[in-house]
């Protein structure tokens, strides 16, 4: 009990204070200099019935959500798969894989401005030449969230390796099975491995649902929102509220919209999970 | 700086602020709240003070200088220094939260004016009255509030927009310098016809030929910076006007503004003689790129001859174009008193002495204009102010910087005066000028969109 005391009083004066705080703070105007008044609901009111960019940061979230949660899963799973063969160097590519997710997020961000750059970057060299037009990417209000959802396939490393562990677990028998019956690889990945995997399908599901509806530096450093909040991210919606325009109270209520968002796209992928997912214990 | 201002700032400045911030939240104390240890040996307790700022370390030098030469002058009064160069809002906005303001400061003009009306700041009205030589003072550096019966006070320092050209570049195209006089400022037309004379393609074509090639531009005609300190002194010069002088309705949809941002633009899409907003952010900045040849002009404010005065070329500075009337804008950010302080006086005496020429070398180095009407009108305060190190001004800096800023700033820019600035330039006027700059709207259309987004948003004037 000793041992644990300082993780479970670190947990109760720098995140259970601050959270409850910030629900206190979400009930009232507070702007930092005034002294805040209690307004009951209103801040929620107002987000929920008169805020044009709460629409509006929610829908390029959802967007950016559904852009880049499916196709990190899917890119994952199939590096994970291709990671998991019996060749030579194995241990060579999964560092090179595992390597972009260990550069931090700003520094990254400011190496696909670089990428992304319509005129000079290498993004634009590579595909002008092969008659793509040329895309604005970032800089353009159509074409920066699936520039941001392309770069955010960057980073899949630690989904990856998840993968690979979940990969590890299926026992060899089963696909020595479908030898047997003489199916193929393709019958051994749709009836053996990903049925094997889906709890780790999910786990990692839920995960970068919670990660991508959080996401905010790569918008912040890159694109400030723009262009005309084509990428105006929630968090970075908050952060604006909250530290550009002094509004606590309402960034506050922001925050708690946001985790309400949030535990129910869990709760309802907890709910789904028991059509889809195999735990072989049961 | 202001904070909708940030569009200028680097992304990795702003990755710095990500870490700022988030060290912040984590709690961690960035700000040391030193002892007391200025208490002397006579027995008279000094007054203690504490100012906040923020700036370059190369600024944090002169300021901390400065700060060194008041307390010797001043045995009663102990001044601290408080450099905080990134997340300034935070950490001020975080020690006012705690109850435990500095005496005084920098302080961006949104913040400034939120918290006067709250009585966080303190009314400077009864010190300036009381002292005629500290209020003899540019008018428009004054931030006034409660229909201009109270005063923050004024800017740090005065600052103005100006035409900074590469002298080279004019000479071999054989082309007349930017006027530095406002009586002979260019037109807009003028302006854009030198522009595309200096703009040149990979094979040598300028903007004028029929062989240039708008795709391989290797010298650029000028750069237009993409923050209000670019557009604003167009659109006034143009007889527009960015809101209403009672603050309640945004007007930049109106013909004169529309035309002016317009302009702006085409620079860019019709005429190509100015970077876009992206070729601009992997570009250096403007100074360092007209060094190298590849700008010939760039609109920025006074405060870039710092960094000119450091780079070895021919440079010089001109008044802006103009559309109908010639304008620049005076701004910068005020520094404050706050109420809470113990010694209100010593805070005043302070707040003339850091800002005073004679004590901060920043205004001989090309960072600050003076605030001082005397420096602007009495030649040997001027030659005191500019030819205090050779080499900093160039000769036309005199009729840019004196004549133009105290005939041509009659309008002040919105953040002196309207309220809410700060969520109207982020939420309504910014995205909708971000789109005009990247081409997918005409002026119009952009500022249709700006004027809708801001009606709510629109509370008056402070």
């Amino acid at each position: 009990m000793a041992c644990a005391a300082p993780a479970v009083l670190g947990f109760v004066f720098w995140q259970l204070g601050p959270i409850v705080a910030s629900l206190l703070i979400a009930l009232t105007d507070w702007r930092i200099a005034a002294t805040p008044n209690w307004i009951g609901l209103d801040n929620f009111q107002q987000i929920l019935t008169g805020d044009r960019l709460f629409r509006k940061s929610l829908g390029v979230t959802a967007y950016y959500a559904l852009g880049s949660v499916p196709l990190r899963l899917l890119a994952a799973f199939v590096l994970a798969v291709l990671l998991n063969q019996k060749i030579r160097g194995l241990p060579i590519f999964r560092t090179i894989f595992y390597l972009p997710s260990i550069v931090p997020l700003i520094a990254s961000s400011v190496l696909w401005i670089w990428l992304f750059n319509p005129d000079f970057g290498l993004l634009n060299a590579i595909l002008t030449p092969l008659g793509v037009p040329r895309l604005q990417w970032i800089y353009g209000t159509r074409t920066v969230i699936p520039a941001l959802i392309l770069m955010s396939m960057w980073d899949i490393g630690p989904m990856m390796i998840i993968f690979l562990a979940g990969l590890q677990g299926v026992p060899r028998q089963f696909y020595e099975a479908v030898e047997i019956d003489g199916g193929n690889p393709w019958h051994k990945m749709r009836h053996v491995t990903i049925p094997m995997v889906t709890p780790t399908i999910l786990f990692n599901l839920i995960l970068s649902v919670i990660g991508t509806m959080q996401t905010f530096v790569q918008a912040y450093v890159m694109t400030e929102g723009g262009p005309d909040n084509a990428s105006l991210l929630y968090v970075l919606y908050l952060y604006n509220k909250a530290f550009e325009q002094s509004q606590m109270g309402y960034a506050s209520a922001l925050a708690w919209v946001l985790f309400v968002i949030i535990a129910g796209l869990s709760v309802l992928l907890f709910r789904s999970s028991s059509r889809w997912v195999y735990y072989a214990g049961r | 700086m202001a904070e909708y201002r940030t569009r200028g700032t680097h992304p990795l400045a702003r990755g710095v602020m990500v870490v700022v911030v988030a060290l912040l939240c984590a709690g961690a104390p960035l700000w040391a709240t030193g002892a007391d240890e200025g208490a002397s040996a006579e027995g008279m307790q000094p007054a203690e003070l504490t100012f906040t700022f923020w700036g370059s370390p190369f600024e944090r030098e002169a300021v901390d200088l400065m700060v060194a030469a008041f307390n010797e002058a001043n045995p009663n009064i102990e001044v601290r220094g408080q450099h905080i160069p990134d997340g300034y809002a935070e950490k001020i906005a975080t020690m006012v939260a705690g109850g435990t303001p500095p005496d005084l400061g920098y302080l961006n003009e949104q913040q400034a004016f939120l918290w006067a009306i709250e009585g966080v700041i303190l009314d400077l009205t009864p010190h300036f009255k009381a002292d005629p030589e500290a209020s003899n003072r540019l008018e428009a550096s004054y931030y006034n509030y409660d229909g201009g019966s109270k005063t923050i006070g004024t800017n740090t320092a005065a600052e103005t927009m100006v035409l900074y050209y590469n002298k080279t570049l004019f000479d071999e195209a054989g082309v007349d310098y930017p006027p530095s006089d406002a009586s002979m400022a260019w037109t807009w037309e003028e302006f854009v016809a030198v522009a595309k004379q200096l703009t040149v393609d990979r094979s040598g074509n300028n903007a004028n030929s029929d062989a240039f090639d708008p795709q391989n531009i290797d010298v650029f005609g000028v750069s237009f910076p993409t923050w209000w300190g670019g557009y604003l002194p167009m659109v006034y010069s143009n007889g527009g006007q960015l809101a209403s002088d009672d603050g309640s309705k945004l007007l930049l949809n109106e013909p004169e503004a529309v035309e002016a941002l317009q302009a702006i633009q085409d620079l860019v899409y019709v005429h190509h003689v100015a970077p876009t907003p992206a070729q601009s952010e992997a570009l250096p900045s403007a100074s360092v790129m007209m060094q190298s040849g590849k700008v010939a002009m760039a609109v920025n404010g006074h405060w870039a001859i710092l960094d000119y005065s450091q780079l070895e070329f021919d440079w010089s500075l001109g008044v802006l174009p103009y559309h109908v009337e010639p304008t620049t804008i005076l701004l910068g950010s005020p520094t404050v008193i706050y109420a809470a302080t113990e010694h209100p006086d010593e805070a005043f005496e302070f707040y003339k002495f850091h800002n005073d020429p004679t004590e901060v070398d920043l205004y001989a180095k090309g960072l600050w204009m003076p605030l001082r009407l005397d420096y602007y009108t009495d030649p040997s305060k001027t030659a005191e102010w500019l030819d205090a190190i050779p080499g900093v001004y160039p000769p036309e800096a005199r009729g840019v910087l004196i004549d133009y800023t105290l005939n041509n700033t009659t309008r002040q820019p919105p953040a002196y005066w309207l309220k809410n600035a700060n969520q109207i330039f982020s939420e309504a006027i910014g995205p909708a000028i971000s789109k005009l700059w990247a081409g997918e709207a005409t002026a119009q259309e952009a500022m249709d969109q700006a004027v809708r987004d801001a009606g709510p948003l629109m509370q008056g004037r402070w």
